[in-house]
Parts: structure tokens; C-alpha cells; sequence
């Protein structure tokens, strides 16, 4: 028994520790992109066989295996990423092949649209609550914002590790839960939970908390998988996340939260451009021990979230409670967590209320309603703490709650 | 024509980019052909190879398959190319040619233009043929196919068509027009597809449209297929 408790505390200790060694790592699988037609009628269309099937797939896998064969490489899954015309084909390499030989390689193949290697991920929570608690409502004036929106008609694609759906705060709140992360069952986990508390815990129900958009719709995206029992440190990949994010985007939904951290990597660009474009809201948290954020906080156009206490100095990131978290744990559990992976929960939650308050807002208008401004109007040349009232009042052109501040930051007079 | 498909398909062919071909072989208890028999309500082999130059958006393909026309055994040949281009992730648009000839006494060859959209799954098409089944007349044919995956490799689809023929059709005393649906279920299993569908026809009869199959064949019908793709 005394074994078992010191292996427990062992992943505990270790869990993060992995996490971070496994971006250290050399990759030692592909992604391998080969382009899809568009769908279009086909030899057997209208005559026997249906009006479903698309054969082009067993084209693609011969392409593939073609490729694999010539590379000396091994087919290991794949997925369709219709949202960029393509197939996503990951290969293992073999021993002592390098994995940015390999895809510059591949990238000279006519066969091949493009590659890069399978790059690790992980979440941005501080696995440390050890603080006195300090409810995140408070400065956001929830309960008065909930009188006016609560994320009603907002689908939120949450790419984490997995939820638990059976605390109390999260039973009927979750719309879906999918696993991208392999063939398994669907896994409550830690880190997926707490975030999914923020964003979505069911209000008034006499326990626990309560969500910053506790009425909107979550989708429950299981890309990242936690590294031990009892321990926040989940991991991700390249392919998983790639995964995830093409089922939001089949999905339509309006926001896709991600609070995890990695490398720059150019699939995962592609999908959150095409996100951009169909307007959705792509709130990330930032990671402080990276200068520029990590990725994907720092994409262009993704809404960048860090901890109120953060040394992030960039002009466009925005600032939001990050300590002494109260929320979810699986089972009937809560608890307090830190780390800008529930600061960007927090702001996933608040964007789901803008966008009920004004469902055809543009991503624009949305930057400037988040992003604080001075009494004066002019855009603030630091980072500053997110005013939601005074972001909510921009929205609606109306004041919910902390009327006097808000009127002074929108430099309007007080009706 | 049928030279021109030809040569649409050499050059494709002649294009340096790698296409992607695929194949399939397909069992079908009754060969429908929108709404119609053209194997005499009886079981027919297929043979359709399909090939894609998804970086140009051009694409062909041919068709083989057994048919029973005018009470006999024939072949059929289709040939096929186009263009697609996709307008954004959802919403795809095309356009090209068909070509059809069947062996025996009488070619019944014909071409057929089309153009069409696809919304993810929904697919809607216009078809022209000049010359439909070598009948002399022209016909314009629309569709709409969709269908929807269910639970594990399951899945459900639906057809509906709709034909008009130009020219004079006061000697058969019927319609110019002729609808077909057709709805069913599938099975995948890669490389295994497998389906179960009904199908019906109403409006003009067969000798009025220009279709050359056997006498009597049945309106409604449940058709089973399985095709195995390569």
C-alpha cells in the first residue's frame, strides 16, 4: 500500500515535469498533408452505388502509403480536415531518422501539401491550491450581468483534457463530449474539468459555483490527456488539437477555449485562421515562462488571456483573475486552481455573454469591447485587467452594472 | 464526343501533378438509373475508376458496367471529367461533361453537361443532354442527394430527381415529366461499402424519355448493393 501512495505522489510531482520534457523531446512522428478534392459527382454517382460515399479517401491512403513506403516511414492514423481541404496523415519515423529532415523532405513532394512533425502540447494550470479563497465573480459583477445574459444560443468548443459531467456543476451543462486523443473511452479528468467550472457550472442549484456563462452550450473536446492521477499536468499534441479544432469548426461554434501551450505550429495556424474567418472567438491562455506568450497566444488574432499578476507586457494581451479559482473537480469535488488557463476560461465564459447580447458581433468590435480603454478613448498601451461591466455596456450600449466607471471609460455621460 | 472525353483524359493524365486514382468494384441486385431499370430488374457487375487532381481542381473517371437492354445483354461505358473549384469550407461548386455508350445493336450514345453545388453534405446538380439516350430530344434532369451519418459506421441517405424532355410527346399521350426518389441506409466498412435502398419513379414512362430498357420493368424497387473500393 505505502508503495502504491509514493508512486501516486511521484506522478504528482512528476506530472508537469513530463509534460514540459515531452516538448523537449525530438518528434518522432510526421504529419503528413495531402490535399482532398472539394466533394463532386463521381463515376458511380446516380447509378448504383450512393450518393454518400466519398472514394477519394482510398485514394488519399494509397498516396500515403506510397509516400510512407518511399520515406521509409510508418502510417499510424488519419484524419479529414475538411476545413482546409485536407487529409492529415500521421507517419512515425524510423530510428534515427530526424523529423525536420523528413517533412523538409516531404515538402518537395508534389504528392504532398505540406508536413511538419507531431509537436507536444500542455495545459497552463499551477498545480498549487494552497490559497485562501477569493470568488471570481466579484470583480465582474456577475450576478448583475446574469440578470441581462448567461451564454444562452453560445456554442463553446472547450479543447482540453477530459470533463467530468457528473459534479453537480456540470451535470446537463456539457452538450458533448468527444475524445480525440485515441479509440478509448471518453476520460474525466482534472484540468478539463475546473475549466469547464468557469465556463459553464450551473447557477443557483445550492452548490458549488457558479459559471461566468452558466446557460451556454459546451462542447467538451477531449485533445489533451492528464499525465498522473491527481494532477492537473495534462499533455497534448499537434494532431490531436488539429483534431479537435476541425470538429468545432464542423460544429459552427462561436468560441473555442484553449488554455494550452506549445510550439509554433503551422497546421494548427491554418485551422485557427480558418476559425477566424468564420468569426469565431479564439480565446488562449498565455504562457508566462515564454517571452512571447507561447503559441497559440501569440497568433495574430486570437484573444490572448493572462493572469492578472503576469509579466506579460504585450499590448494586446488582456488581463484576467488567475488565483484562487474556485471550481470543478470530477466527482462532487471543488476546489481553487491558478494559472492563465482559468484566467482565458473566465474570458471564454464573458465572451459567450457579448455574443447573446449581440449575436453578429465581428471579432473586431469584440478586441475593442474586451480591451481596455482610458477615460480619454484611447486604446491603453498595456496590458490592463478586463473591465467586463464596461466591456458588456460597449456591447449593449446600455449600463448593467458599475455604471459611474463604465461611463467614465467609455467617456460617455451618465444617464 | 466521346473523342473529346478522350482527350480531356490524356491530358489530365499529361498533368505533372500526381493524381489520386482510386477504383471499385460493385455488386448491385437491380441497376437503377434514375428511377429506371436498365438491367431488366435483375442483379448487374460494375467496374468505376475515379481519378483527382485536387490541386487543380480537375477530375475524371469512366464506369463499366453489364446492362439487358431491349431483352438483351450489353455493356455500358461511361466516361466522365469536370471541375471543382470550393468556394469556402462548406459550400463547393462544379461543373463538366458525361459521356455514355452502351455495346450492341444500337449505341443509345449520348453526352450530358452538368453543373452543380455541394453544402457539406448536401449535393444539388443540373444536367443538360442535347441528345438524351440518342432519342432525339433534349432533356434537362435536376437532383438533390444528402445524406447523414448515424451511429458508428452507419449511415442514411436520400435522392430526389426530376426530369423534363423537350419535343413532342402527343403521341404517347403521357407527361413530359418524370420524378425519382430513392432513400436507404449504408454500411461502412472500409473498404466495404454496403447499401440497402428503395427507389420509385413517377410521371412519364420509360419509351417516352428515350430509355432503352426492357419492357415491364418494375417502378418501385428495394435495391441492396456492395462495393469494395481499392
Amino acid at each position: 500500500m505505502m508503495r502504491i501512495w509514493l508512486l501516486a505522489a511521484a506522478l504528482c510531482v512528476l506530472g508537469p515535469w513530463a509534460a514540459v520534457r515531452a516538448e523537449t523531446q525530438p518528434p518522432t512522428q510526421v504529419l503528413v498533408m495531402l490535399r482532398a478534392a472539394a466533394p463532386h459527382l463521381r463515376a458511380a454517382d446516380g447509378y448504383a452505388v450512393g450518393y454518400t460515399a466519398s472514394p477519394d479517401e482510398n485514394a488519399r491512403m494509397h498516396t500515403a502509403r506510397e509516400i510512407a513506403q518511399h520515406y521509409g516511414l510508418h502510417i499510424v492514423d488519419s484524419w479529414p480536415m475538411p476545413a482546409l481541404g485536407l487529409d492529415c496523415f500521421v507517419m512515425r519515423l524510423a530510428p534515427g531518422m530526424s523529423a525536420s529532415d523528413v517533412t523538409q523532405q516531404l515538402a518537395q513532394d508534389a504528392r504532398v501539401e505540406s508536413a511538419e512533425p507531431r509537436q507536444a502540447f500542455h495545459t497552463l494550470a499551477k498545480d498549487d491550491p494552497l490559497y485562501a479563497l477569493q470568488p471570481v465573480a466579484k470583480p465582474w459583477h456577475l450576478a448583475e450581468l446574469h440578470a441581462v445574459a448567461s451564454g444562452r444560443h453560445v456554442t463553446i468548443a472547450e479543447v482540453d483534457s477530459g470533463v467530468d459531467t457528473s459534479n453537480p456543476d456540470l451535470t446537463g451543462q456539457v452538450l458533448e463530449q468527444r475524445n480525440f486523443v485515441d479509440d478509448g473511452d471518453y476520460r474525466a479528468e482534472l484540468h478539463g474539468t475546473e475549466v469547464a467550472g468557469i465556463i459553464v457550472a450551473r447557477e443557483g442549484n445550492g452548490v458549488g459555483i457558479a459559471g461566468v456563462a452558466p446557460q451556454a452550450q459546451l462542447l467538451a473536446l477531449r485533445a489533451c490527456w492528464q499525465l498522473a492521477q491527481g494532477s492537473a499536468a495534462s499533455a497534448c499534441d499537434s494532431f490531436t488539437l488539429a483534431k479537435a479544432l476541425q470538429y468545432a469548426l464542423e460544429k459552427h461554434v462561436q468560441i473555442i477555449n484553449l488554455s494550452l501551450t506549445g510550439p509554433d505550429d503551422r497546421l494548427l495556424q491554418r485551422l485557427l485562421d480558418a476559425a477566424l474567418a468564420q468569426r469565431v472567438a479564439v480565446v488562449v491562455a498565455v504562457d508566462d515562462s515564454a517571452a512571447d506568450g507561447g503559441f497559440p497566444a501569440s497568433y495574430k488574432g486570437v484573444l490572448a488571456v493572462a493572469g492578472e499578476r503576469s509579466p506579460a507586457q504585450a499590448r494586446d494581451v488582456l488581463l484576467a483573475p488567475a488565483e484562487d479559482i474556485p471550481t470543478t473537480q470530477p466527482g462532487a469535488r471543488w476546489n481553487l486552481v491558478n494559472g492563465s488557463s482559468f484566467a482565458a476560461a473566465e474570458v471564454s465564459g464573458l465572451v459567450a455573454l457579448l455574443h447573446e447580447l449581440s449575436p453578429d458581433i465581428t471579432l473586431t468590435q469584440l478586441h475593442d469591447a474586451l480591451h481596455a480603454r482610458t477615460a480619454l478613448g484611447l486604446v491603453s498601451m498595456r496590458p490592463k485587467t478586463i473591465d467586463a461591466c464596461a466591456a458588456v455596456a460597449q456591447v449593449s450600449q446600455r449600463c448593467i452594472c458599475d455604471c459611474a466607471a463604465t461611463h467614465a471609460s467609455l467617456g460617455e455621460p451618465r444617464r | 464526343m466521346f473523342r473529346i472525353v478522350v482527350a480531356v483524359l490524356v491530358a489530365l493524365l499529361a498533368v505533372q501533378a500526381r493524381a489520386q486514382v482510386t477504383g471499385s468494384a460493385t455488386f448491385v441486385s437491380d441497376y437503377r438509373f434514375r428511377g429506371t431499370s436498365l438491367s431488366d430488374d435483375r442483379p448487374a457487375a460494375q467496374l468505376a475508376f475515379d481519378a483527382d487532381w485536387p490541386s487543380t481542381g480537375w477530375y475524371a473517371g469512366g464506369m463499366m458496367s453489364n446492362v439487358r437492354l431491349d431483352s438483351s445483354h450489353a455493356a455500358q461505358l461511361l466516361g466522365y471529367a469536370g471541375y471543382v473549384r470550393r468556394l469556402n469550407a462548406d459550400l463547393s461548386w462544379e461543373g463538366g461533361v458525361r459521356y455514355t455508350r452502351f455495346t450492341g445493336g444500337e449505341s443509345y450514345a449520348y453526352a450530358e453537361a452538368y453543373t452543380g453545388l455541394t453544402f457539406r453534405q448536401l449535393v444539388g446538380r443540373i444536367y443538360y443532354a442535347p441528345n438524351y439516350f440518342n432519342a432525339g430530344y433534349a432533356t434537362w434532369y435536376a437532383e438533390l442527394n444528402d445524406s447523414i451519418a448515424l451511429s458508428g459506421k452507419w449511415y442514411a441517405f436520400a435522392h430526389a430527381g426530376y426530369l423534363r424532355r423537350a419535343g413532342d410527346v402527343a403521341e404517347y399521350h403521357v407527361s413530359r415529366f418524370r420524378s425519382d426518389v430513392r432513400a436507404g441506409i449504408g454500411l461502412t466498412l472500409q473498404p466495404w461499402d454496403i447499401q440497402l435502398s428503395w427507389t420509385t419513379a413517377h410521371g412519364a414512362p420509360d419509351v417516352a424519355l428515350g430509355y432503352p430498357s426492357a419492357a415491364g420493368t418494375s417502378r418501385n424497387a428495394w435495391v441492396f448493393s456492395v462495393a469494395y473500393a481499392w
